[in-house]
């Protein structure tokens, strides 16, 4: 039985280095410097080094985790240029009609990022009843999961955030 | 790297050209027909084909313990070499060098970057293209739009992400795949997404990856093997980007993207018996902005969803129609009629496996283990799903499908097989709710366990170079040793013993690496210990030191030796490499001619910026890396050069023995001096000239000079002189003395008739008594080509080659010529009569 229980423990514990790390959500709670709903403002490009960086202002609506003030200025990998373009498979694409949940980490540079390029983005919609929910896309956890769009009420959202950003601190 | 042939493996199982995969599209009009235009790098734009990867000489901020840069460099390095070895893509991949961020770059590069990621981003990798679409280049292979650079982006913190380990190494392979022009494919590939993809560092490369680059860099613009081609639509009218998938039971899958009017072709498929499907690209799920992450084409859509369905319309793939495809064959009209559906009931399915106590992915399940099982996870898998696997030999028996008891997260699935089940990836098949979910490659089987290091022990030759025996189980003739990414020289293997001896690679006193064993079949020792749990091996040897160029500069547009010194501990001759840190420099070839002295032919093409650049030295693990050791000077006004390499005139070989015709080309004003007025001297030793046309240069290689490098110098008064070059003088060629047939001189009187042994007395094929594998002579007569059936070495120094004369060869004299590793002797007279 040892052995078999170490089998569950290394499967649960498996993480892979890819591209993409897969984040639940209370990952990306735990480990975002700030996470605020907002609206996309300007859009400009920079280049630091060799990488092409769209820098998005997002218009700040409401802090859920973190302090700040009415804007926080993004960089989004890739973009346009001097007469080119960078392109990076997976980055987030963000409607400056819409409005978002942005999960964000500010690293020891500075320059803030969305984690998990669009695993920090959910969007913010209302419900038939004007109920406002945020949206993901599908994730999994495992058997048994539905794989329509997981939707929760921004209000859910907001009491997780304080659970879990809470709990850590 | 040696490759045990895993591309030609490859290649047997799937010609080049096949379109499995998917590049960065545009289609060039709105309207039918659809001809696709893929963005990749203009060959006729590179030094000999070859894009550099540079490496910021920033580095990582924070690496796993145990790591090192050098260490990162290595595995970045062998990364570029999994894409540059693929033998059916025209395109070469070569190290760069290191260089500063900021660069200049004339030519088109490849930079690997440090900068900041967020957590849940591991690496980034993609083209840079204009702007403002160009208009298309055209090519033997179709219109193009050129790639001006690519980049891959690596975090500053790798604190958590050791070089040496099998995820870290497939990412950096997929990112590479990225900067080449490929994205993301279906089909488990290292370009599928890491979520299905079933590929492995000891096989990096699936059919389908070879495919896509062979297929946009082809060798031959007309891709071997055959085509399916046809239409996928629903209520009639076409649908794009539905993939249609065309898989074997040996274990080949390949698939191509239908066009927006849902017009699909699969090139290069190779002879075999193949079940075709039409599955919708999943949706995309967190952390892709598209579709299974794929960059659509502008102005197209990601494409409706469809139940999943095998030809012709059935979702039961016993009743699948196989196709036999065979070179040159068409097979057009398979089409699909797909019925809509919302959104797929099953996809991104991930496999695992427990060789040991480490989870494995994608799962391999052994002949000779003991757990028959593997654990899947996917969206919207349950334990009601149906499960089987295509192709026959191996079965899920019944009850074998449920929740996974330790985690009911994950399914498990039972599997019988046995060793008449033999080895390879095996597909398995996903039903639910009335649709199908098909993963290629869903497992692997082998027929041994994973190899397992259990220890390590160093020692030491007979001349007292270092050895390093492992000791586990699992090590065959075909492992491979890695020490982080250089590969190491096996000495020995006693399979049954449990024990591996190597030499490894240079590195310097304090230096730490990453020891991994990778097995033919796709397993490697990192199935058994964790990467927290690697072997390491200490190195002892000195460092390089500092470095120093003579001369330390050349001018755009032209070519030439140089020389480099190392002041340190001697520099070995294996896993040696110089780089200049410009994508406008490339270093043509490189001798170690001392201990601390390397000679380099430099090409510095016209448009490299002037400025200073960074020298590298990597032996082994040691590394040296000089910044603004290397200048470029702008382009003179007119400049004399040497064009290309120094060859063999009669046979364009690199290397001229001594007596041997060697041939040179310049270019500039020294082209107009009249041979009168040149001076030509090898290693200060004054040749003469047999020609001198059109700025090709002919001479002799002079007796005295001894196999190695030698320093080329046309000197003229007239005008300056072209930087001196450097050439390779190769051993004499063999020489065959005698021709006998059981024990009889071969001559007019006594010809040699077909299907008789001959015997060739040779000198000069080998060093005294030196046993030469035969597979490494061929004996030509006329124009018939001969393997040599055996070579013995003879007292005195000869060696005698047998071969079997071949009923193709005619009557009458020819010339015979004996050829090792290229060598060729002078033609000997044999005359042959008829049977």
């Amino acid at each position: 039985m040892q052995a078999v229980a170490v089998l569950g423990w290394a499967m649960s514990g498996v993480t892979w280095a890819t591209t993409l790390e897969r984040l639940s959500l209370d990952e990306m709670i735990q480990k975002s410097t700030a996470i605020v709903r907002g609206s996309v403002g300007s859009m400009s490009a920079r280049q630091r080094g060799s990488v092409i960086y769209q820098e998005v202002q997002i218009r700040v609506l409401e802090r859920l985790k973190g302090a700040g003030g009415a804007t926080v200025d993004v960089l989004v990998p890739g973009g346009t240029l001097n007469g080119v373009r960078q392109t990076f498979s997976g980055v987030p694409q963000l409607s400056q009609s819409s409005e978002y949940v942005f999960f964000l980490w500010t690293g020891p540079r500075g320059s803030t990022q969305i984690i998990g390029l669009a695993q920090g983005v959910f969007q913010l919609k209302l419900d038939s009843k004007g109920t406002a929910q945020v949206q993901r896309a599908a994730i999994t956890e495992g058997v048994g999961t539905s794989i329509e769009a997981i939707t929760m009420s921004l209000d859910a959202l907001r009491t997780r955030v304080q659970r879990v950003a809470g709990a850590k601190e | 790297m040696r490759h045990w042939g895993l591309v030609t493996t490859a290649l047997l199982a799937l010609a080049p050209g096949a379109s499995g995969y998917y590049f960065f599209v545009e289609y060039l009009s709105r309207s039918e027909p659809f001809e696709p235009v893929y963005w990749k790098f203009d060959l006729n734009a590179l030094t000999n084909k070859t894009v550099p990867v540079l490496i910021s000489g920033e580095g990582p901020s924070a690496q796993a313990p145990g790591d090192s840069f050098a260490a990162l460099a290595s595995q970045i390095q062998l990364a570029a070499r999994t894409w540059n070895d693929v033998p059916s893509s025209a395109l070469r991949v070569s190290f760069g060098g290191f260089f500063s961020p900021g660069t200049p770059h004339s030519m088109p590069v490849i930079e690997v970057v440090f900068d900041e990621l967020p957590p849940g981003v591991v690496a980034l990798g993609g083209p840079t293209r204009p702007l403002q679409r160009p208009d298309a280049v055209a090519s033997e292979s179709g219109p193009f739009i050129p790639i001006l650079r690519s980049t891959v982006v690596l975090g500053r913190d790798l604190s958590n992400r050791p070089s040496w380990s099998e995820a870290f190494f497939l990412s950096l392979v997929h990112e590479f795949g990225h900067t080449l022009g490929l994205q993301h494919s279906l089909t488990s590939s290292v370009m599928s997404t890491e979520v299905t993809r079933g590929t492995t560092k000891s096989r990096p490369l699936a059919p389908d990856d070879i495919a896509g680059i062979s297929l946009l860099y082809p060798v031959n613009p007309t891709p071997a093997g055959g085509v399916i081609q046809g239409r996928v639509t629903m209520g009639g009218v076409g649908i794009g980007m539905a993939s249609v998938v065309a898989i074997s039971m040996d274990g080949a899958a390949v698939s191509a993207l239908t066009n927006p009017d849902g017009t699909y072709r699969i090139q290069g498929v190779p002879s075999g018996s193949y079940y075709l499907y039409a599955h919708p690209l999943p949706p995309a799920v967190s952390g892709e902005a598209f579709p299974a992450g794929i960059s659509l084409p502008s102005d197209v859509g990601p494409g409706l969803s469809f139940e999943t369905v095998f030809f012709p319309g059935t979702k039961n793939p016993l009743a699948a129609a196989p196709l036999a495809v065979a070179p040159g064959d068409v097979l057009d009209g398979l089409n699909f009629a797909v019925t809509r559906r919302n959104t797929p009931a099953i996809f991104g399915v991930t496999t695992y496996s427990f060789p040991g106590q480490v989870a494995v992915k994608p799962a391999h399940l052994t002949v000779e283990g003991s757990r028959n099982f593997l654990l899947a996870t996917g969206y919207g898998l349950t334990a009601s799903a149906g499960v089987q696997v295509l192709g026959g030999s191996v079965t899920i028996p019944q009850g074998g499908v449920r929740p996974y008891s330790l985690d009911p997260r994950f399914l498990q699935v039972d599997l019988q097989f046995s060793l008449l089940s033999g080895e390879g990836v095996r597909h398995l098949v996903f039903s639910a709710d009335n649709d199908l979910y098909v993963l290629p490659s869903g497992f692997r089987l082998t027929r041994r366990l994973p190899p397992q290091i259990t220890g390590l022990v160093v020692g030491t030759d007979a001349s007292g170079n270092p050895l390093v025996t492992l000791s586990g189980a699992g090590f065959t003739a075909d492992s491979q040793v890695l020490f982080d990414g250089v590969p190491s020289a096996v000495r020995s293997v006693d399979e049954s013993a449990g024990t591996i001896t190597v030499v490894p690679p240079s590195g310097a006193a304090g230096q730490r690496s990453a020891v991994v064993v990778l097995n033919r079949d796709g397993q490697s020792s990192l199935f058994m210990q964790s990467s927290n749990a690697v072997s390491f091996y200490e190195h002892q040897g000195g460092e390089l030191g500092s470095l120093l160029v003579t001369p330390s500069q050349i001018a755009a547009g032209t070519e030439g030796m140089v020389e480099i010194q190392t002041t340190g501990s001697p520099l070995t001759s294996s896993a040696l490499s110089a780089a200049l840190g410009s994508s406008g420099l490339s270093v043509r070839r490189l001798w170690l001619a001392g201990p601390n002295r390397l000679v380099a032919n430099v090409v510095a093409s016209a448009g490299t910026p002037p400025g200073a650049t960074a020298v590298s030295v990597m032996n082994g693990l040691r590394m040296s890396v000089q910044p603004g050791g290397f200048v470029v000077t702008p382009a003179g006004a007119r400049q004399s050069s040497f064009r290309g390499p120094v060859v063999a005139a009669n046979s364009g070989r690199l290397d001229i023995p001594v007596g041997g015709l060697a041939q040179a080309t310049l270019s500039g004003p020294i082209v107009e001096v009249p041979v009168s007025g040149l001076t030509v001297t090898l290693n200060d030793q004054v040749v003469q000239i047999s020609s001198w046309v059109g700025g090709v240069l002919t001479f002799p290689v002079p007796a005295g000079l001894t196999p190695g490098v030698a320093v080329l110098r046309v000197t003229t008064p007239v005008t300056e002189a072209p930087r001196p070059i450097a050439m390779g003088i190769d051993v004499p060629p063999p020489v065959v003395v005698s021709v006998q047939v059981s024990g009889t001189r071969v001559d007019a009187a006594r010809p040699a008739q077909p299907g008789e042994l001959v015997s060739v007395i040779v000198t000069g094929l080998g060093d005294l008594g030196q046993e030469i594998a035969s597979s490494r002579v061929t004996v030509q007569v006329g124009t018939v080509a001969h393997r040599a059936a055996q070579v013995t070495a003879q007292p005195g120094g000869s060696h005698v080659v047998q071969f079997v004369l071949d009923a193709a060869v005619p009557p009458g004299s020819h010339p015979l010529t004996v050829s090792i590793d290229g060598r060729a002797s002078a033609g000997f007279t044999l005359p042959v009569r008829a049977n």
